[in-house]
């Protein structure tokens, strides 16, 4: 009986090893870029609130953003200024608005833009760096860079469009 | 290892083959006609240029798009929508094993499987009934109306030759064998797993006649198909960092096991059936199954068989839908054997195939209302 069980496992082992031996011999594994957007975007989606530093047109500003499940809502300063719902923002838009959004990484919308680059299979650079990573995103509008610490968590975003430019420290707090 | 153990089952090509073949070309030909003439003919409006865009686009549209997309470039997860992971790799390793490209390769992978699916079902159907229920059986698989997957760029025929191989080589003792076209089956779908209670239920009534070590391979025969699914989860947590990345892109597609899944999925039927209308096919299909497994029942098919149909059909109504049934269902072997207990009058059986083979045609016309 105890021969039987033994032999039964050993070859059950064989078999899960073989297959995903083969499967991985003829598939590979994903980019570090693809895994490292992944990883994120489970992190993104526990956060409900983050606080960040924004230093776009040539000013400092403390931005924070509460996210809920539909709708994110932007505070600059001590000032309401955007509010989103279902990926749109609402109201009139400045550029300069436009660019503090971008950079206050709000875990919900910083998280759908990153799938949405990652669900488009858009060409995406990842560079080790001390301390985690930068994932370059080139063909993203406007092209972004977000750095990632060892645990795959944003700390800070760097927008290099044409028009709107800037970096920020981002902060994530309250999980969900 | 014993040479017993690893002993192949001596294969000759027998005359029953032949008329097996003739089914198959046939069956595949009105299959392909008909493929032919909704490219030519069907609608544009609701089915996207993309699909009229190469004479095989039709063959490997919807799966057939990501069992390529997984071929050409591996698995990509993307939480929160469908992505490619939600597909097993068995298939896309055959794919890929031709060296041509997704389009041209799945219809000719899932033909052939078909051809060899059908020949092993023949054989397997004469060892456990007579030649009579074996050849009928085998005709209605080869016309049945859901059968056009057959043809099409879905693993459906792949995993039909897995689970008939798998049961062969049991019957014919080649345990080792048997365990590796289990675990090929695993690694193709996870339906594989109905082969679990049939392969049981031999295992157990031949436990006396065997030594501990071919014990020992016919238990790991019996889970080889869940070992195998299993190792895509290991795959999956090296690969893309998450082991469940199959059951959270299902979720994607609208697709969430759960207890309640069969009351849920009569809930949502009558919202489902109103949106797309033709996907009563479904409906429809599992009413006939039903039907079917009771009269194979009631003609000497063996509870474990009954089981393992049961678990092809019923399984995926824990997902919280109906939707596809009629294409799962295509595994469930003792419909097949039902279907022969009831037509040994020559006048029900050339009734019935006519029937089929209109149902074959009338889905594969009416692609564009109700995907697979």
């Amino acid at each position: 009986m105890l021969r039987s069980i033994a032999v039964a496992a050993g070859l059950l082992l064989a078999l899960v090893a073989a297959c995903a031996s083969l499967t991985a011999a003829a598939f590979g594994r994903a980019p570090l870029a693809d895994r490292i957007l992944v990883a994120a975007a489970k992190h993104l989606q526990d956060y409900r609130l983050d606080d960040a530093t924004i230093f776009a047109h040539g000013k400092e500003l403390h931005a924070t953003c509460a996210q809920r499940p539909r709708t994110a809502t932007l505070v600059v300063g001590r000032r309401l200024r955007l509010r989103e719902r279902g990926r749109h923002l609402l109201g009139r838009t400045t550029l300069a608005e436009l660019t503090d959004f971008e950079l206050a990484g709000c875990p919900g919308a910083l998280r759908f833009r990153l799938l949405r680059d990652l669900a488009h299979h858009a060409d995406l650079v990842a560079t080790t760096r001390l301390g985690g990573y930068e994932l370059w995103l080139p063909h993203a509008h406007p092209a972004l860079a977000v750095y990632f610490t060892r645990r795959d968590v944003p700390y800070e975003l760097k927008l290099e469009g044409r028009t709107m430019r800037g970096t920020s420290h981002v902060r994530f707090g309250v999980r969900v | 290892m014993t040479a017993v153990a690893l002993r192949v089952p001596r294969l000759r090509i027998r005359v029953a083959w032949l008329h097996v073949a003739v089914w198959w070309a046939a069956s595949r030909a009105v299959v392909l006609l008909a493929f032919g003439v909704l490219d030519q003919l069907g609608p544009r409006g609701s089915f996207g240029p993309h699909f009229y865009r190469h004479p095989l686009a039709l063959l490997a549209s919807w799966d057939g798009v990501w069992y390529g997309r997984v071929a050409q470039h591996g698995y990509l997860f993307v939480p929160g929508r469908q992505s490619d992971v939600a597909f097993f790799p068995g298939y896309p390793l055959l794919l890929r094993a031709t060296g041509l490209p997704p389009r041209t390769a799945e219809p000719l992978v899932s033909n052939l499987a078909l051809l060899i699916a059908l020949i092993a079902f023949y054989e397997l159907s004469a060892r456990l009934f007579d030649a009579g229920i074996a050849r009928r059986a085998t005709v209605f698989a080869s016309i049945a109306p859901a059968g056009f997957v057959y043809t099409m760029g879905y693993p459906s025929s792949v995993l039909f030759a897995l689970v008939c191989l798998a049961m062969l080589a049991a019957l014919a003792d080649a345990w080792l064998l048997a365990a590796v076209f289990a675990a090929a089956g695993g690694l193709t779908r996870p339906d594989a797993l109905a082969v679990m209670p049939p392969l049981a239920a031999l295992a157990w009534s031949r436990r006396h006649e065997l030594d501990p070590a071919r014990r020992g391979f016919a238990l790991a025969a019996v889970l080889a198909a869940p070992a195998a699914v299993a190792s895509f989860a290991v795959y999956l947590r090296w690969a893309v960092g998450d082991a469940h990345a199959w059951s959270s892109s299902e979720a994607a597609w609208g697709r969430a096991f759960t207890p309640m899944g069969p009351v849920l999925a009569a809930r949502r039927l009558p919202g489902f059936v109103s949106h797309h209308p033709w996907l009563a096919r479904d409906v429809v299909a599992l009413g006939v199954y039903a039907i079917l497994l009771c009269v194979a029942r009631r003609s000497g098919v063996s509870w474990p068989w009954l089981v393992s149909a049961l678990v092809v059909i019923v399984v995926p109504l824990f997902s919280g839908t109906v939707e596809s049934e009629a294409r799962f269902g295509l595994l469930a072997l003792p419909v097949y054997w039902g279907l022969a207990a009831i037509t040994r009058n020559r006048a029900v059986e050339t009734v019935l195939r006519a029937l089929s083979v209109a149902l074959l045609v009338t889905l594969v016309i009416v692609l564009p209302y109700a995907w697979p």
